[in-house]
């Protein structure tokens, strides 16, 4: 089984776990940030057409909405008790919460998938392709626009939290990733629970928020 | 045992959010009007503030990871906040200038 390797310039193993938990904190606000252009542009366009952005959170799949939260919600726990089974050592409980962790992943991926079939077919496409008859196109095109980017953007982070932990499974089996050495899948989990933070924002945007229609 | 401590605690914290999403989408459907958007968002914040805190160990970590993210929330708030308020505070659009046959000659 591999040990874990001080680095030279570290003074201890503690430091140089230290930096990488700051290091990952610092990439995870980076992260807020490119969303936090999404968010701004909702608020603002929101602000500027608040019946037409409510009525089409009406629209809404809330059925798939709703479980696409509780999927993500499950895998967050599951992803840290992963992170606690490597912890104790205890790799085949790892790797099957890391496995269940994955499976939900793309089970949400699926659902978000379907989701943005049925809105295509209904016409609710974004940018010039805007053809949904139920709402007008000022404000309509704005919102259908930004809930493809910002969901899109979000299943493609949530993509590569799946490749990730898809890789620590390969690194705990091997005993690269062990309890003297949790610090990757650690950082990994603390990426897949920052995708579903970003998650608890996005349910009401687009599923919750009908006041105002 | 801290482990079994851990371990109890992310089951609250689980229940707590489950709890939260149900509570999230049940007061959907109440006629809550201008207090929708903001009990949305709180309740959005507040399963922020139990990942973060029970899933993300921010608590158990060096207190510069916290000031990170505190930072981050608060440039957050500063950019949301103002970008929204030029918004709402826009008058209606100023009217076009002249068409040139009305302008008088220099």
């Amino acid at each position: 089984m591999a040990e874990a390797h001080v680095h030279l310039q570290y003074e201890s193993f503690e430091s140089q776990t230290h930096a990488a938990r700051l290091g990952m904190w610092l990439f995870l606000v980076s992260e807020i940030l490119l969303f936090a252009g999404l968010f701004v542009l909702y608020a603002s366009y929101r602000a500027a057409h608040p019946q037409v952005f409510a009525q089409a959170v009406g629209h809404a799949k809330i059925f798939l909405g709703t479980a696409m939260t509780f999927l993500l919600v499950t895998s967050s726990l599951t992803a840290t008790l992963a992170v606690d089974a490597v912890r104790e050592d205890r790799a085949r409980r790892a790797l099957g919460w890391l496995g269940a962790t994955v499976g939900l992943g793309v089970i949400f991926l699926a659902l978000k998938g379907t989701e943005w079939a049925m809105h295509l077919g209904e016409g609710a496409r974004p940018g010039i392709y805007y053809a949904f008859e139920k709402l007008p196109v000022a404000g309509g095109n704005a919102f259908y626009t930004l809930y493809y980017m910002t969901t899109g953007l979000h299943a493609l982070h949530l993509a590569g939290g799946i490749l990730f932990l898809a890789g620590m499974v390969w690194a705990v089996r091997r005993g690269r990733v062990h309890a003297r050495y949790p610090t990757p899948l650690e950082l990994g989990s603390l990426y897949w629970h920052l995708v579903d933070v970003i998650w608890m924002f996005l349910f009401p945007m687009f599923y919750l928020m009908r006041w105002g229609a | 045992m801290t482990e079994r401590r851990s371990r109890r605690t992310y089951a609250r914290a689980y229940i707590g959010l489950v709890l939260l999403v149900g509570l999230a989408l049940a007061l959907s459907y109440l006629p809550l009007g201008a207090w929708g958007v903001p009990v949305a968002i709180g309740i959005a914040s507040v399963q922020s503030l139990v990942i973060v805190l029970s899933f993300m160990h921010l608590g158990e970590q060096r207190r510069s990871n916290a000031f990170v993210l505190a930072a981050t929330l608060v440039l957050l708030a500063f950019f949301i906040g103002l970008v929204t308020a030029d918004v709402l505070t826009r008058g209606p659009a100023p009217p076009p200038p002249p068409a040139p046959a009305a302008r008088g000659r220099w």
